[in-house]
C-alpha cells in the first residue's frame, strides 16, 4: 500500500513539476486573496494584523479547493481514471498518494501565504512550534478530507460548484481549530492553542483512516 | 403496440391506513400543542412570550439531527446490503430533515430578535445548524446527480459515502463550533432554561412528541414517493426499451419492403 | 387572547413553521399521487 502511495504521490508531484499549475496559478491566487482582503478591509486600521490568522486560513481553504479540483482533473483527462483502475494499484495507496501530493502542494502554498501575511499584514511570528504543528495537522486534514470529497465530485459535470458546497462545511472544524491555534500562538498564549491542534490531528486521522477504507468501493466498477 | 398504463388498482397515492391514522393523530396533536404553546403555558420570566417559539424551535432541532442519524444509518445499511429501500430512506430522511432544519433556523432567528435584539447571533447552535443545512443541501445535490447512472463509481456509492459521513460531520462541526463559542462566554439568555419545569416542560415534551409524529408522517410519505420514483424510473426505462424495439422492428420491416 | 408580548414574532414564527410543513406535506402527497399512476400496483403494496 505504501509503495503504491509513493508511486501515486510521485506521479502527481511530477505532473505538477512539469505543468507548474500550482506555482503559476494557485500561488498567485493565494497572493491575490491576501491583496483582496487588504483592499476590502482598510489596511490602516489594524484589522488585517489582528485578523491575519483567519485570513490566512480562509485563503488556504480556497486554495485547497483549487488544488483538489486540479488533482482530479489530471486524472479525468485522457481516461486516466480507467488507467488507474487497470494499473492494479491498491486503492488505499492511491488515496494516500493523492492526499500526500495535495499535502505537499498545500504546504508550499502555506509557506507562500505565510510570507505574504508577514510582509503585507505586518504579522509577527511568535509561538513557532505551535504554528508549524498546526499547519501540519490542519493540512493533513485538508488533504485527507479534500481527497475523499474530491474523488466524490470528480467526473461529475457540476464538480466545480458541487465540491465547495460539499467540502467546506466539512472543513469548518479545521478552519475553527487552525485559526484558534494560530491566534493563540500569535497572541503569545500558545498553551491555549495546543488543544486545538489536538482537534486538528484527530480530524486528520479520522479522514485519513476513512479515506483509505472508502477509496476502494468508490473506484470499483459499477 | 404497447398499452399505456391505465389507472391501475391499488393505492392511489402514498397514503395507507397507517399514515391516515398517523396523520389524524398528528393534526390532533398539533391542535393540542398550539393550545399549550400559545395559550395555556405561561410566559417565561426572562424571555416573556418569546419562549413560545422554543416549542417549535427545539423539537425541529432535535428532529433535524434525528434525520441526519437516519440518513447515516441508511447509508451504512445500503453499503452493506445494497438494497433500494435503504437508498430511498437516506434521501427521504435528508429531505424531510432539510425542511425541519430550515424551520429550526427561521424560528430560532425570529426568536433571537426580541430576546437578543438581533436576528443572527454567533450562538454555537445557530451557526452549526446553518452548517448542517448546507451539509444536507450538498448531500441532496450529490444524490440527484448520482442518480444518473454512469461515472466511475457504482451508482449510489458517492451518495452513500457522503450520507455515511453526514452524522459524523454534523457532530464534529457541532463540537468544534460549541467549543469555539464557549470561549466567548458572555451573559446571554440561554435558549432554554435548564431548570424549566411545570407546564412549560410539559409543552416542550408535547412539542417533541407531536413534531415527532409529523416527522414520521412526512418521512413515510416521502419514502414512498422516493420508492415510486425508483420504480417509475425502472418502469419507464423498460417501457422505452419496448417501444424502441417496436420502432426498430417496424423500421426494419419498412426498409425491407 | 390575553395581550401577548412579542405577539408578532410568535405568530410569525409559528405561522411560517406550520405553513412550511403544510406546503411540504401537500407537495409530497401530490407527487405521490402523480407517480402512483405510473407504477404497477405490485410495486406499491401499502394500504
Amino acid at each position: 500500500m505504501f509503495r503504491d502511495a509513493s508511486l501515486m504521490a510521485g506521479k502527481d508531484l511530477r505532473v505538477e513539476l512539469r505543468s507548474h499549475v500550482t506555482t503559476q496559478q494557485v500561488a498567485p491566487f493565494a497572493i491575490l486573496m491576501l491583496i483582496l482582503f487588504g483592499v476590502a478591509l482598510d489596511p490602516d486600521r489594524g484589522i488585517l494584523t489582528r485578523a491575519s490568522a483567519g485570513l490566512f486560513w480562509v485563503s488556504v481553504l480556497f486554495c485547497s479547493l483549487l488544488a483538489i479540483q486540479r488533482a482530479f482533473t489530471i486524472e479525468a483527462a485522457d481516461g486516466g481514471r480507467d488507467a488507474l483502475r487497470l494499473s492494479g494499484l491498491d486503492p488505499a495507496g492511491i488515496f494516500l498518494g493523492k492526499a500526500a501530493a495535495i499535502f505537499v502542494q498545500l504546504g508550499a502554498l502555506e509557506l507562500v501565504l505565510a510570507a505574504g501575511v508577514v510582509v503585507m499584514y505586518g504579522t509577527e511570528i511568535t509561538g513557532l512550534p505551535l504554528l508549524v504543528a498546526t499547519c501540519l495537522a490542519a493540512t493533513a486534514g485538508l488533504a485527507a478530507a479534500g481527497t475523499l470529497y474530491g474523488v466524490l465530485a470528480a467526473g461529475l459535470r457540476v464538480r466545480e460548484t458541487l465540491l465547495p458546497i460539499l467540502l467546506l462545511p466539512v472543513l469548518a472544524p479545521v478552519l475553527i481549530g487552525a485559526t484558534r491555534a494560530f491566534e493563540a500562538a500569535l497572541g503569545g498564549a500558545a498553551a491555549d492553542g495546543w488543544p486545538w491542534c489536538g482537534l486538528l490531528a484527530a480530524f486528520a486521522l479520522l479522514y485519513t483512516a476513512f479515506g483509505t477504507l472508502a477509496f476502494g468501493p468508490l473506484l470499483e466498477e459499477s | 403496440m404497447t398499452a399505456p398504463h391505465t389507472a391501475p388498482p391499488g393505492p392511489a397515492g402514498t397514503s395507507s391506513r397507517a399514515t391516515r391514522g398517523l396523520g389524524v393523530l398528528s393534526l390532533a396533536g398539533l391542535a393540542l400543542l398550539l393550545g399549550y404553546a400559545l395559550v395555556w403555558s405561561p410566559p417565561d420570566v426572562a424571555q416573556k412570550d418569546a419562549v413560545r417559539l422554543m416549542y417549535v424551535h427545539v423539537p425541529t432541532a432535535i428532529l433535524a439531527f434525528t434525520a441526519c442519524a437516519i440518513t447515516t444509518v441508511a447509508s451504512a445499511m445500503w453499503l452493506r446490503r445494497r438494497s433500494e429501500g435503504w437508498w430511498v430512506l437516506g434521501g427521504a430522511a435528508a429531505e424531510v430533515g432539510l425542511v425541519f432544519t430550515g424551520i429550526c433556523l427561521i424560528t430560532g432567528s425570529i426568536w433571537g430578535r426580541p430576546t437578543w435584539g438581533t436576528y443572527w447571533d454567533w450562538d454555537p447552535r445557530i451557526t452549526s445548524t446553518t452548517l448542517l443545512f448546507i451539509l444536507l443541501v450538498g448531500y441532496l445535490a450529490l444524490r440527484s446527480i448520482d442518480n444518473e447512472a454512469g461515472g466511475a463509481a457504482p451508482r449510489g456509492m458517492r451518495g452513500a459515502i457522503v450520507g455515511l459521513l453526514l452524522l459524523p460531520n454534523v457532530m464534529i462541526v457541532h463540537f468544534s463550533v460549541d467549543w469555539w463559542r464557549s470561549l466567548h462566554q458572555t451573559a446571554t439568555i440561554t435558549r432554554l432554561d435548564p431548570t424549566i419545569e411545570g407546564t412549560m416542560l410539559f409543552t416542550l415534551m408535547l412539542g417533541i412528541v407531536v413534531f415527532g409524529l409529523v416527522f414520521a408522517w412526512l418521512l413515510i410519505h416521502r419514502f414512498r414517493v422516493g420508492w415510486l420514483e425508483e420504480r417509475a424510473g425502472a418502469t419507464g426505462l423498460d417501457q422505452a426499451l419496448v417501444e424502441r424495439r417496436a420502432e426498430a422492428g417496424l423500421a426494419a420491416a419498412g426498409g425491407r419492403s | 387572547m390575553v395581550a401577548m408580548t412579542y405577539a408578532g414574532y410568535v405568530g410569525a414564527g409559528w405561522g411560517i413553521a406550520l405553513v412550511s410543513l403544510a406546503i411540504y406535506a401537500l407537495r409530497t402527497v401530490r407527487r405521490g399521487r402523480a407517480l402512483a399512476s405510473q407504477v404497477p400496483p405490485e410495486e406499491r403494496r401499502w394500504s
